[in-house]
């Protein structure tokens, strides 16, 4: 009875396969990645759905006149609180990919990259 | 800045999945995709093509799932992506006039062929420049003793231990029941243990 | 009497959300939060809140990412707090720039700044400074 390779060894090994995958594939497979973004299906931010159906399933039916401008001068503030928020979302959102991407941040901050 | 939420009255809402969530998703998950598809069909321009479109699958139909759904839906897309084109690769009239001969015992749902065909033709793997060369070499040789696993055991062995699913994942991936995802596992590691310590491989 | 509890607690949650969270000490972040952002033990609480909010916010993504990806995080999480702001700007912009690029540009100034960190990483591991390594042989 022979004894068993341990998958998760295995499993490493082709990891460092992958790391030695050529520029072309590479860069086939991040268009390919950034074509199925433009083609995502949801687009609303998380903000404007979660915020909208909490505060919806909170107001009684029967109060719904004095919900509704309540609620009028509601969104007024959540509009701009809102815009904030999208605006911090898409920087937190940019700092994630650089501070994870495989590109040095050197090159970013140095201006190497535009020769 | 948080949102707040009042606990007692709110019932929970899921998160849907947003661009920069499945952005790295897709960004961490990419190479091993085009990997799998590799072994699958042995051609880089049509491994390219099943990841493109596995990718476009995810983002159109399940761009809005929760963000830990993606990699479990991500990976029965790309299985099935996978089956599609090697199905058609393969020549259908080669294995029917198998099965007759093959006849293993299968305890669990309806026998699939592809469960037990081998592939035996000789595949060179992908040249993979210098890490050290003795890892390349490692890493070539059981690259092709994956290429040669049953595509069955191949997907759940991938699943369970480089995607890193759990078995209810990746029964859910491959259409399958858990039985069956741990059988597969289980065959796959014996078969690759065989293979590589015939060729003198060992992991340290 | 329901309604204007509701009020009460819309209004609360208008203004924590418009106002900005109190500010998050070290000791008051959750375990997740603290091993996502762990090279920052040290200096977390002397950061500015708006910085905090921001790593907070990278740090949402953490769990879900791959080992490599944590592994570059982490590493790069001390480098890019220290940065002043205008520096973090530029390296967003210039970042929103290359994604802009076409793939195959974008592929190779990638593969060139990889190449010359390596060499700097291998330069500086073996005490070399400006001088090229000699051949081995």
């Amino acid at each position: 009875m022979i004894t068993e390779l341990d998958p998760n060894k295995i499993a490493q090994l082709l990891t460092q396969s992958t790391r030695q995958i050529d520029a072309a594939t590479l860069s086939a497979l991040a268009g390919a990645r950034r074509n199925a973004l433009t083609r995502q299906s949801v687009h609303s931010p998380v903000f404007a759905l979660t915020t909208g159906r909490w505060m919806l399933s909170l107001i009684p039916h029967s109060t719904q006149q004095w919900a509704a401008t309540g609620l009028l001068a509601a969104m007024l503030v959540i509009g701009s609180g809102y815009w904030q928020h999208a605006k911090e979302q898409q920087i937190s959102d940019l700092d994630v990919a650089i501070l994870t991407d495989e590109l040095p941040i050197e090159t970013l901050l140095s201006d190497s990259h535009r020769t | 800045m948080t949102i707040c939420y009042h606990g007692k009255t709110l019932k929970k809402v899921t998160k849907l999945s947003s661009p920069a969530e499945l952005d790295l998703f897709l960004k961490g998950v990419e190479r091993r995709a085009f990997k799998q598809a590799l072994f699958a069909v042995r051609d880089d321009h049509t491994a390219l093509d099943i990841v493109q479109d596995a990718m476009l699958k995810l983002a159109e139909k399940y761009g809005g799932k929760p963000v830990e759904e993606l990699p479990m839906l991500f990976q029965r897309i790309l299985q099935n992506t996978i089956r599609d084109h090697y199905r058609r690769q393969k020549v259908r009239t080669a294995w029917t006039t198998l099965f007759s001969s093959l006849q293993p015992k299968h305890e669990e749902e309806e026998f699939d062929p592809l469960d037990v065909l081998e592939d035996s033709e000789n595949q060179s793997a992908p040249a993979t420049p210098d890490i050290s060369l003795q890892q390349s070499q490692v890493i070539a040789l059981i690259e092709q003793a994956l290429v040669k696993l049953p595509p069955r055991q191949r997907e759940a062995f991938l699943l369970r231990y480089w995607e890193g699913l759990d078995t209810t994942e990746t029964a859910t991936a491959m259409g399958c029941t858990e039985g069956s995802v741990k059988t597969h596992c289980s065959r796959a590691v014996h078969a690759l243990s065989v293979s590589l310590k015939a060729k003198g491989v060992e992991l340290p | 009497m329901q309604s204007s509890l509701i009020g009460i607690v819309l209004l609360l949650c208008l203004i924590s959300t418009t106002a900005g969270a109190a500010a998050q000490s070290w000791r008051a972040l959750t375990p997740a939060q603290r091993e996502a952002l762990a090279p920052l033990v040290q200096q977390w609480d002397t950061l500015p809140e708006k910085q905090r909010d921001r790593l907070l916010a990278t740090a949402k993504h953490y769990p879900r990412m791959t080992p490599e990806q944590k592994q570059r995080y982490h590493e790069r999480l001390p480098t890019w707090s220290k940065l002043p702001p205008e520096q973090r700007e530029a390296a967003r912009k210039n970042y929103r720039a290359l994604e802009k690029m076409p793939p195959d540009k974008r592929e190779q100034v990638k593969q060139r700044a990889k190449q010359e960190q390596e060499i700097k990483d291998r330069q500086s591991a073996s005490g070399v400074t400006a001088t090229p390594s000699s051949s081995q042989q």
